[in-house]
Order: C-alpha cells, then structure tokens, then sequence
C-alpha cells in the first residue's frame, strides 16, 4: 500500500465521520424546529392499570389513581378533577373532588415544547371504600365519571398577504389566498378555517374570519380572545351571533363552534406579507366513562 | 251535475211561444182559405246531458251489499293473494257495469281497482311491517266498501238533485245514521266472522285495528287536535318539552272535565266539581302501572316446595293395617337469606266435596314448633308424613299438603338519577349518559325471584328514573305474587329512601289483602307524595345516583295435590 492510498483512505473517512457528524447535528436540530403547535390534544384523563381493579369485593379499600397528561401545547392552569356518578349505597370516596397539580405540585401542567416533548403529567389518588353488596346479590357493576376541568390556550401564527388592491396587474407582490383549511393548533379548540376578504376602495379594509371548532371529545364552555394582532396592529374582532355584551368572550351552549370575524383598515397600497396572530384563552370539560365490578 | 231542468223548461216554453208569436206576425194571411193543418204540439228538446235515466237505488244497495260480501269473503279465504285478486276483478267488473253511464263513477270504480290490485297488493309484499304497510291493509280491506257507500252518497244526491221523490231531510237523516252506523259499528259487527288459519288472515286484524285506532281517536280524545297543536308550539320553544307527555295530560285534563262537567253534569266552579277533579286524577293515578324486575344479580331466590313421595297412584293396603297408611312429602325450601322460619305443614284427602284431614308427622311440622320452627338453615329439607284417619275408605282421593311458612321476606331495591336543573340539549345528552351507562336506572325496582316480591317506584310519574329540580315525587309501594299461592299476612314494609323524608303511613297491611280473590297478582301498598328533596339531590351541580330500598316480611302459603287411589285388600287369614 503506497501513501498515496493511505492519505486518500484517511482522507475519506474523515469525510465519511465529517458527513456522519453533521447528519446527527441536522436531526437534532429538527427536533428544536418541529412545531408542537398543532393537531386537536389536550388533557389526556386515563387510570393506572390496576388503580383501581377491574373487580373489587365489597367491604374493602382501593384506590383510582387518575393520570392526567397534558398532551396540548399549552399550559394547563386551573385544573380540576372530580369523580362522579358512584352509588354511595356501595362505594365511598375519601374525596370526591381535587385540583390538578404537577409532581412538583405546581398548580399547572405544561404542555409539549422543546423542552418537554413529550408533554407534562401527573397523577390523582382518590381512595375510596367498597361497602357490602345487596343481600343475596352476587356482584354489583359500579358505572362511575372522572370528569376534568381547566383552562387552556389556543394559539395561531399564520402568514398572509394583505393586499388592498387585487385587480392591480402592476404589483407583483402577494396573492391572497381567500380560504385556508387548518389543521389545529395543539389544542382541543382548534381553528379550523381561515378566510381573507379585501374589500377594496378608497379606506380599503381586509376582514378575516376564523371558523373556531371543538375538535375534543370534551366540551368547551366559554372562550375569550386575548390577542389579536396583524403585524404589529391589533385587529377589532368580535363573535358571530353573540348575545354577551362582551364582544370578545363568547359562551358555548349547544353547538360547540362559532366565528369570530376581525376587521382592519388596510394603510398600505402595496402588497405585503405580515403575521396574523390570534390568542384565544377557554374552560374545557371532558368525562371519561369507566367501571369496576365489585364481588362478594 | 244536476241541472236546473224546471228553468230550461220554462227558457224551452218562453222560446216556443216567442216562435209562434213572429211566426204569427211575419206570415200573411193565407188568400186562399184551406183547411188548416193539425196543430202540431211544440216540441221540446232538453240537452241529453244529465238527461240519461238514472238507475234505481236498488243497484247501489246492491254495491253496497258487495262491497259487504268482499270483506266477508276475502276474509273467510284469509286474504290468499290469487283468489283475492280473482275477487277484486269479479268485484271491479260488476262496479263497471253498474256505474257505465256515469263516467265519473267510472273513474272511481278504476282508481279503486289499481289502489286493490296494483297499489295495495304490489307494495304490500314489498314494504316492511310499518304504519303505512297497516294504512294500505286497512284500504285494501275496506276499499270496495267505501266505495260502494260512497256511490251511495252521491247517487242519493243524484236523485235529489234530479227531483226524484224523496224526502230530502229524512234521507239525508237517515244516511248519515247509516254512515256513522256503518262507520262505527263496522269492526265490531264484522267480530262475527270466523277466524280462518289461512295465509294473510291478520290483514282484517290490522284493518279493524286501524278503523279502532280513528274511532277510540275521535270519541275519546276529545281537544285532541288543539292539544296537539298547543303542545307542539310549547316544544318550539323548549327543546327538552315533552310533546307526548303534554298531549297525554292535557287529555287526561279534558276527559276528567267531561266526566265531571257532562257526565256528571257538576258545575265548575263548585266544591262538588273540585271533589270530582281531584277524585278523578287520583283514579287516573292509581291505574298507573309500576314495573318490578327480577335481580340478575341474585341468583338464588327464596324457594318452598313440597314434593310428595307417593310413587304409586294406587295404594293396596291390607284392611287391618290402615293406620299404616302413609304418605311420605319432602319440604324443601331455599333460604338464602338464612331468615329464621316457621314452617307449619297439614294435609288432606278430598273426595266429591268431602275434606278429610290427616294426620302430620312430626306432630312439629304440624304445629309448626320444634326443629320446625327456628329453621335458619341456606338449604332445608324436612320429611314429613300425611297419615288419614282410620275410618277412611276405599276409593280416589285429592291428597293436597298445605305449607305456610312464615317469616319471609322480599327486598327490593331502585335506582334514580337526581339530575337537579338542567335543560335544553344538555339535559337531553345527560339523561341519554346516564340511562346508557346506569342500565338499573331503567328497570324499575329489582328483586330475587322470590314467591312474594315487595315492587316501588318513585318519581314523577313514579315510573320515570330521572328526577329534576322541584319534581313532585310520588312513591308507589306494591305487592307482586310471584307464583301460585297465598299471601297469608303481611308485616313491617318498609321503605329506606334516606335521606329522602319518608310518607308511608301503613298501618295495617293486612287489611289490603284480597280476602277472597287470591289470583290478584299485584296488591297496591301505598302511594304516597315526598314533601321534599334534600338540596344536595334537589339541585347537584352535575348527578347523584342513588339507590333505595324496600323490604316485607309475609307468610305465605303454597298447596300442593296429586290424586291418589286407597284400595283395600283382605287381610292374611
């Protein structure tokens, strides 16, 4: 083997670990890039395997022991969870009702971020007491609720173009686009549509419409809007169809989506791309049904 | 239609005598005088529309009496398909032919032969067992009827019309007795006929079901439609409104002023009629049926059973050896409430009309002491012996050993939802969460197979498992027989409906037991209101389950017989 040989050898497995190191800096540098921001998650409500068991006998303790996994990408604050819907004749509840609090007991659970990917959770011990079962009966299905409450965010970052004046063939600018299908914002209330209408003229206008949807199995009770902002301009927006004299909170019933409409005064003549910014705060509820089995 | 023929003859007269007057007038006198020609009389030609001579009456009697005869015979052939349809071809060409020259009768007899044959015929074999499947039996059987009095109808109009001699105001009268005659009386009339087990016999069923239906609707609900429409605009306005529940009271409401405004001719207003109000919707209460369920979760039930040992219906006993004359009877009974009981046993031979008592061994089972009282035991088994007298003689005899056992109990238990004040959808999806998920909810008051069950129910009406806010709750208390037997005495029952304030105020049960009539299944305890509701389950935030209970202790009795036959041989000499 002359030199010649050995230097391009070495030569190219410098290369090779030169090419290995930076394809292992670019996957991490993904990880930091990937946006936590979207699809429909929020708290995640689940019991630990075998808190409680699926049977239990009568005149004994157990406890359910309720994982609660935050699974959006905010922030849960004011959290409660509650179970509901025991028969008292059968079990009893040390307590029925509790607030959620992180392992650190920190009064909030974060939700999934670069720093925390896979988001944060915890648990809530509730012990109860199995008492006897209906003379001469075998066995009793007990039917029971965990329903949590708290509060949660949604956030939206979208760039769009503003441009007062479409039919102007000159300017090569932007092109609004009308109508944007979203795919939620890492939130149960997610935004799920986006329309940008310019009303041209001599005070030309843009209004966007935001088509704001319960995509969670839970209910969402009221929800205000923080923020709303295009660029550094604070847009006025107010809900569809809202009977509050609050123009920016709006309380759910029934339907578990509205449309909030935001207006603004278009200054600029040219077309320009800007940020939209909406932050929305709400009180989301969710159940989940289970049920255990208690025996002589 | 008819027309007013006495003023064309009058126009027709007018018209002639106007000819003959120009003609008088235009015509010169004839020069030379002849003979005049006969007067011809003025003829008169009436428009042939209308004119045609109209059939007897007798012709749509006899429609009538086929559209009668095709009920009756498509009923006795049970509706088979193919000679239904022979039937209703036979029927439509006679139609045809009796109406011919009406074309409007025509197109009647036409349209009722393709609703017969093509409609009712083609569509019943392919829908399903629906309303409307039962609508289209219900023309296809009475359609040829219907007809029949409908040509009847107009045909009697016809000839009114036409100014026949008729006395209008009686016939009418006495079609419209018919009509409503017809139209009422119909179904029950038609109860003469005989069933056939042929292929499609149900469709009268239904028919006349559906013709009951229409009658029960017209004669009893009266206010039906302006109770209908009033509740339905109150549910426009409230998503959760009731409209059935509405109908039914706001009926309820009407019947009981007809009973005590007509029927009983009270003035409202009065005490009487306020006496007769509240009398009325306490007999409308206490007719509400309340359900019991037997318990899946308990799988043993309280049993008494006697079994009788006699294994030979023919007993050959020697003459001098009668007081060995025996019949040997297990008592079994399950008691899996461990109770302590009484069980007291006797026996008897029945011939004709004649009761012979015998004789219980032990003399315990008898009295009901002993090992025979106290038995505390899951399981019991108890021999006995029933022995007759000795002067009993040869022949068939109905053995019957009578059981009381006393000191048993039925508990039962319900399940409510106390939902507090909610409305509109939400209440909609709780009340469907929690029938769904708490499957007791809906399945009134549950208890063990036993032979007597205690049945309540509580609620507003009682039978409803959800309870709101300010709900008047009434609890109904009932007594169930399971099997055949006797309920001998009642004591002690009890409802547990903490921490709901109780209402029963029982103080004698026995005296509400039937003296005679022991067939009675259901013996009503109580009904009784709750004051009120405790805050927590007047008004929960989300739901309260819970659960009461009610229990009876009785004495019940059972009988049990097989037919025997004492034959008596000559003792060995």
């Amino acid at each position: 083997m002359n030199k010649n040989t050995i230097l391009l050898s070495l030569s190219l497995l410098v290369l090779l670990l030169f090419i290995i190191g930076c394809g292992s800096q670019s996957s991490s540098s993904s990880s930091l890039t990937k946006n936590y921001k979207t699809g429909y998650q929020g708290l995640v409500i689940t019991t630990l395997e075998n808190y409680p068991p699926k049977t239990i006998y009568s005149s004994s303790n157990f406890v359910i022991t309720v994982k609660l996994d935050n699974q959006g990408a905010y922030k849960l604050t004011n959290g409660k969870i509650e179970i509901l819907g025991f028969n008292d004749k059968y079990i009893k509840l040390n307590q029925y009702k509790r607030e959620i609090t992180s392992l650190t007991e920190a009064n909030y659970l974060e939700g999934k971020s670069h720093t925390n990917p896979s988001g944060e959770f915890s648990y809530a011990d509730f012990k109860a007491t199995s008492k006897k079962l209906f003379k001469g009966s075998e066995r009793y299905n007990a039917p029971y609720f965990i329903k949590g409450e708290y509060d949660y965010q949604t956030e939206l970052t979208q760039t769009v173009c503003i441009n007062s004046n479409p039919y102007e063939i000159n300017d090569a600018g932007c092109k609004v686009k009308p109508k944007k299908s979203l795919n939620g914002q890492g939130s149960p209330l997610a935004i799920t549509e986006l329309e940008e209408i310019i009303q041209p003229g001599t005070i030309p206008q843009v209004e966007f419409r935001f088509k704001i949807k319960n995509q969670g199995s839970g209910k969402v009770k009221k929800v205000s809007l923080k923020r709303a902002k295009l660029g550094s301009d604070n847009l006025v927006c107010e809900f569809r169809n809202n009977p509050s004299t609050n123009k920016k909170l709006f309380i759910f019933k029934n339907k578990q989506d509205v449309t909030l409409i935001c207006k603004m005064v278009i200054s600029s003549q040219k077309s320009y791309y800007t940020t939209l910014f909406l932050d929305f705060g709400f009180t989301y509820s969710l159940e989940v049904r289970k049920q255990i089995t208690m025996v002589k | 239609m008819p027309k007013d023929y006495s003023q064309i003859i009058k126009a027709a007269q007018t018209a002639s005598e106007n000819k003959k007057r120009t003609e008088n007038q235009v015509k010169p006198p004839a020069k030379n005088k002849q003979k005049p020609a006969p007067r011809e009389k003025p003829v008169i030609t009436l428009p042939q529309v209308g004119k045609t001579k109209l059939p007897p009456m007798g012709l749509f009697i006899f429609l009538l009496v086929l559209g009668a005869g095709d009920i009756f015979l498509k009923r006795l052939i049970g509706y088979e398909p193919k000679a239904s349809l022979l039937i209703s071809i036979i029927l439509g060409v006679l139609f045809f032919f009796a109406v011919k020259h009406n074309p409007f009768y025509r197109s009647f007899v036409i349209g009722a032969f393709a609703i017969d044959v093509v409609v009712s015929q083609g569509f019943l074999y392919l829908l399903p067992s629906t309303s409307l499947r039962n609508i289209l039996i219900a023309i296809k059987v009475f359609i040829w009827l219907a007809l029949a009095i409908l040509l009847f109808l107009m045909e009697i109009i016809n000839h009114l019309a036409e100014g026949e001699k008729v006395s209008k105001f009686s016939d009418i009268v006495a079609l419209i007795i018919i009509g409503v005659l017809i139209f009422f009386f119909f179904p029950q009339l038609s109860d003469v006929y005989d069933i056939q087990d042929q292929s499609h016999q149900q469709y009268f069923k239904i028919a006349k079901e559906q013709i009951r239906k229409g009658t029960k609707t017209l004669s009893e609900t009266k206010g039906y439609w302006s109770a209908y429409l009033s509740c339905t605009f109150k549910s426009t306005s409230d998503l959760t409104f009731d409209v059935n529940k509405c109908i039914k009271s706001k009926q309820e409401t009407a019947q009981i002023k007809h009973t005590c405004g007509e029927v009983q001719k009270l003035k409202s207003g009065t005490v009487a009629y306020d006496d007769c109000v509240t009398r009325e919707k306490g007999k409308k209460k206490r007719v509400v049926k309340i359900s019991g369920s037997s318990d899946p979760t308990i799988k043993q039930p309280t049993t008494i059973d006697v079994k009788i040992q006699a294994q030979e219906k023919t007993i050959f006993i020697r003459k001098g050896e009668r007081n060995h004359l025996n019949f040997p009877a297990e008592l079994k009974i399950k008691n899996p409430q461990k109770r302590k009981l009484v069980s007291k046993v006797s026996c008897s031979f029945k011939k004709n009309d004649k009761i012979i008592k015998g004789k219980i061994t032990p003399t315990d089972a008898a009295q009901g002491t002993g090992s025979f009282r106290s038995l505390a035991k899951e399981e019991i088994e108890k021999n006995i012996v029933c022995s007759p007298p000795n002067t009993i003689k040869a022949g068939r005899y109905e053995l019957t050993f009578t059981t009381q056992i006393e000191n048993l109990q039925s508990r039962s238990r319900l399940t409510r939802a106390f939902i507090g004040d909610k409305s509109g959808e939400d209440k909609k999806k709780l009340i469907s969460k929690l029938k769904g998920q708490y499957r007791d909810l809906t399945k009134g008051s549950r208890s063990a197979k036993d032979p007597v069950r205690i049945v309540f129910a509580l609620g507003e009406p009682p039978s409803d498992p959800i309870i709101e806010k300010d709900d008047n709750l009434l609890l109904r208390l009932d007594i169930q027989k399971n099997v055949l037997g006797k309920i001998k005495k009642i004591k002690n029952p009890v409802v547990d409906l903490k921490p709901l304030p109780s209402c029963l105020k029982i103080k004698d049960a026995n005296r509400l037991l039937p003296t005679g009539k022991q067939s009675i299944k259901v013996i009503p305890l109580e009904s009784c209101f709750i004051s009120s509701l405790p805050v927590e389950l007047n008004n929960p935030q989300n739901f309260v389950i819970k659960e009461f209970e009610a229990s009876i202790i009785y004495n019940y009795e059972i009988e049990k017989k097989t037919n025997i036959k004492i034959e008596f041989i000559d003792d060995i000499k």
